[in-house]
């Protein structure tokens, strides 16, 4: 990233999502944070850095589900373990929001 | 949002009747006042309705007793020393996104407030309530409601009505900005509101100039976080 790019903002938003590998079943998980380059959310199994994931994002505010909902592919960059539970970081390759089906 | 509140004396909106639950609404207790909690425990133990299930006094064992116990209503004073703080609001909002959390607190400012309830609290109690205030509380956010003290139901709900003030956006901007969440395309943005794509990408252009943002994406998680539409 170029040193005068403002790094993109990130929200605190706890939004549930489906992700998947190529040919793998979905999983689902929840945001930790969001932006509009990539995300932090939770996860069910590690995916190796660079991994390519499969994202459909659900879009809600304050519980009520919104009747748009956000598509896109993502790569892993980071892997984050707590003691709770695992974070996985991905950034976006590209993305769509789209009404929902 | 508007927030609702179930019928008694506090905020004045009227909404459902309190229902009888067929399974008892499970509960956890997260304060680092022994004293505090008994006192709450006993209290509840007089409605068959409501059972606690659990008792936490830091951050880390509250978060793991949400995801071990799946409580379906959190009682916390997340301002508590050792009770994480918002950090706790976060990590409940996407590792146990079913309990509802209401903050129990002494004193609460109104940033603070903001940031709660943007990390999806359901209720808000001040310590120097009636202690009546907790079961009916709780069984109001069990029903799918809100509860505020009376004394913070002005901020809560001046929230929603304030952030499209602050950003200065115009009527038909906000209206744009509801379409997009809607998943509009520009198109169909023109077509509702009787106006060309020219003049909705040129809405748009100055929506993203006013708020710093460059991308769809990035606007509709601007207007989740800050509450812009309703």
């Amino acid at each position: 990233m170029a040193e005068w790019q403002q790094r993109a903002e990130r929200f605190l938003l706890p939004l549930p999502l489906r992700y998947r590998t190529a040919g793998d079943k979905w999983f689902e998980g929840r945001t930790h944070n969001i932006s509009g380059t990539g995300l932090l959310f939770t996860a069910k199994q590690e995916l190796a850095i660079g991994t390519e994931i499969e994202l459909n994002l659900e879009l809600e505010c304050d519980g009520n589900q919104l009747p748009s909902m956000v598509s896109a592919r993502a790569s892993i960059v980071r892997a984050l373990p707590t003691q709770s539970q695992l974070l996985l970081a991905a950034k976006f390759l590209d993305n769509q929001l789209l009404p929902r089906s | 949002m508007v927030p609702v509140t179930c019928p008694g004396t506090h905020g004045g909106v009227t909404g459902p009747e309190m229902v009888t639950e067929r399974t008892p609404i499970r509960i956890v207790i997260a304060d680092e006042s022994p004293v505090f909690r008994r006192g709450v425990r006993d209290l509840l133990k007089a409605d068959p309705a409501l059972t606690v299930v659990g008792e936490s006094t830091c951050g880390p064992e509250t978060l793991a007793l949400a995801h071990q116990l799946n409580p379906d209503i959190l009682l916390v004073d997340i301002f508590m020393r050792d009770l994480g703080g918002l950090e706790l609001l976060q990590a409940l909002a996407s590792g146990a996104p079913e309990t509802k959390t209401i903050l129990v607190v002494g004193a609460i400012d109104r940033t603070q407030l903001i940031q709660a309830m943007q990390l999806g609290i359901k209720g808000l109690i001040l310590k120097s309530a009636d202690p009546s205030v907790y079961p009916r509380a709780i069984h109001c956010v069990q029903s799918g409601e809100l509860w505020v003290s009376r004394e913070l139901l002005t901020e809560w709900a001046q929230f929603n009505a304030q952030a499209s003030r602050k950003f200065e956006l115009t009527p038909r901007e906000l209206e744009i900005i509801t379409e997009v969440l809607a998943g509009s395309s520009n198109k169909q943005i023109a077509e509702k509101l009787g106006i060309t794509v020219d003049t909705v990408k040129r809405h748009l252009n100055n929506i993203f100039d006013k708020l710093g943002l460059s991308t769809r994406l990035e606007l509709s998680l601007f207007a989740l976080h800050h509450h812009v539409v309703n």
